[in-house]
């Protein structure tokens, strides 16, 4: 009996130091299985995380906060967390403390460099530490917000100020020649909007266009390409090289005809002038043809001298003897 | 009475076989009804804490609830309140009975040293034991508050857990066992000191027992208060 009752007190005793025991280890979150290690970071404030507080890397929770101590200098704290052993943490990581909820309750992520570019984390002196930044807690944002609201009060003040009747009246007029603007936007916009119809028309006409002259571009390429594979293209070119050699003679030829031609035109040249010199001559009635021409009465006399030429022909032809003695001897 | 307990403490031989016994009393025992108590304490206050926070309070701050307040609070001083009415009452009405029928003479008498004999025993069982049962009184509150909320209050076991450790330190732990501790040491030292005192025959018995009660149930709650206003 009285060892019976000895082995009672005992299982008792033991069960509740077991449950004492792994009980608080469970809800530190400690691992009896597995390994832990333990890396360091550093903040300048901490908000309201503490020992127990979740570690999570990309939203998933890897440990938890193991100690929280200010270094003795005052100018940093300094947060140990303890993490599964096995997450292999990414490059350049740093710490954020952020409020897991609105009630208090923190917590210690684990981030990528660069995911908030705009804050400044603290920097460690030795590495191996993370550097750490805390967001701000919401007694810091209801603060902020304070501050927002006691200006947004005096700036409705000043508003109510500078809000006078004829405020009101230049604001009413204001909103008249406003609503003025806009239908007077609104008759442009409905006149452009015929244009732009015309206009989108011929853009899609035009792209069509260009969509059939790529077809034939790409059509004509084919061809090329085709050409370009067939064996013809050997004699084509032979032929293109004689045709070439052919043109480079021609052309040889074409400058010296050139060269007689330009010789023939200053030739010409030579006698133009002399053309001219002539024809300024006859006009300035110098010359006996200048004078003919130029003179009617001249003109007058060589006509009745031909008259009387062709009469003394006539004569002659009639009376040859009166003219024309023969003797032989 | 408490500075000739101490002074007894080197009787060894005296007191030594006779703890044992009373922690089978004081301990083993008183678990059934603290257990009884932690378990429906447990139930009652996952139920209020969901009441009470529905709408903007997250349910998981039921687990936060349940944990803080068995742990803290609760789970030490209702099973100190419930051990003082069984064990304080135990302890005063045995020695108060021994008292007035003079069998506590009659140890002295017979050279045995009755502080060291009676109240020894109990005061280290008392010390031992309450911080014993205290902790399964807290784990029991903490399981029914757990299986309250998984089948009463739709919530998953994650979440529960998550609150239950989301703010626990282990000082809260050691703030449960100091106090558990100290209601011990109090309840059995009270308990004797009023069966010590016992005078009259039955009626003085019937006295000094609810005086142990009332007076150690008084003590659990300064105490309780004492020990919030130093330690946390």
């Amino acid at each position: 009996m009285k060892e019976s009752r000895d082995a009672l007190v005992g299982v008792v005793i033991v069960a509740a130091l077991l449950l004492i025991g792994f009980g608080t280890l469970w809800l530190q979150g400690v691992s009896l299985t597995g390994e832990r290690v333990d890396i360091e970071a550093v903040f300048e404030r901490v908000g309201q995380i503490q020992p127990g507080s979740d570690v999570k890397l990309r939203g998933v929770r890897i440990g938890r906060v193991r100690s929280v101590e200010v270094e003795p200098d005052g100018e940093l704290v300094r947060l140990v967390l303890r993490i599964d052993g096995e997450v292999t943490l990414p490059e350049g990581a740093v710490v954020v403390l952020s409020p897991e909820s609105m009630f208090g309750d923190w917590q210690a992520e684990i981030q990528p460099p660069g995911v908030y570019p705009a804050q400044r984390f603290s920097q460690p002196r030795e590495e191996g530490t993370l550097p750490g930044y805390s967001l701000p807690d919401i007694s810091e944002l209801t603060a902020a917000a304070d501050d927002i609201s006691e200006n947004l009060g005096i700036l409705t003040e000043r508003v109510g100020i500078a809000f006078s009747d004829e405020t009101a009246r230049n604001i009413a007029s204001l909103i008249e020649n406003v609503e003025e603007v806009t239908e007077r936007l609104s008759e442009l916009v409905s006149q452009q909007a015929t244009s732009f119809t015309d206009v989108t028309d011929e853009v899609t006409r035009a792209t069509r266009s260009i969509g059939q002259a790529a077809e034939d571009a790409r059509i004509s390429f084919g061809r090329i390409d085709d050409l370009l594979a067939r064996e013809e293209l050997g004699e084509t070119l032979d032929d293109l090289a004689v045709v070439s050699a052919n043109l480079r003679e021609l052309s040889g030829e074409f400058r010296e005809t050139n060269t007689e031609v330009r010789q023939m035109a200053a030739r010409m040249d030579t006698t133009f002038a002399s053309l001219s010199r002539i024809t300024s001559e006859l006009e300035a009635g110098e010359g006996t043809l200048g004078r003919l021409l130029q003179d009617p009465t001249m003109a007058a006399e060589l006509e009745s001298t031909v008259i009387e030429l062709n009469l003394l022909l006539a004569d002659i032809r009639e009376n040859p003897r009166r003219y024309l003695r023969l003797s032989i001897f | 009475m408490i500075w000739r307990a101490g002074a007894a403490l080197k009787e060894v031989d005296v007191w030594l076989g006779l703890t044992l016994r009373q922690m089978t009393k004081i301990g083993v025992d008183s678990v059934p009804i603290a257990l009884f108590i932690a378990m429906f304490t447990g139930i009652v206050l996952a139920l209020q804490a969901s009441y009470t926070f529905t709408g903007a309070i997250p349910l998981y701050f039921v687990g936060v609830l349940v944990g803080k307040t068995m742990m803290l609070e609760l789970g030490p001083v209702l099973t100190g309140l419930a051990l003082a009415g069984r064990v304080g009452a135990n302890i005063s009405a045995e020695l108060g009975t021994m008292k007035v029928t003079e069998q506590i003479d009659a140890l002295e008498t017979m050279a045995y040293p009755p502080v060291a004999y009676l109240v020894v025993p109990r005061i280290l069982a008392g010390i031992i034991m309450f911080p014993i049962v205290t902790a399964l009184a807290i784990g029991m509150g903490i399981g029914a508050g757990w299986l309250t909320a998984l089948q009463l209050l739709d919530m998953s076991t994650y979440e529960f857990m998550h609150g239950l450790t989301l703010f626990f330190l282990p000082f809260d732990v050691f703030f449960a066992m100091i106090k558990a501790t100290s209601f011990g040491f109090m309840v059995t030292s009270i308990g004797c000191f009023y069966g010590f005192q016992t005078r009259g025959g039955a009626e003085g018995v019937g006295r000094s027992t609810t005086q142990a009660v009332v007076i150690s149930s008084m003590v659990i709650l300064v105490l309780d208060a004492f020990w919030a206003v130093t330690l946390l």
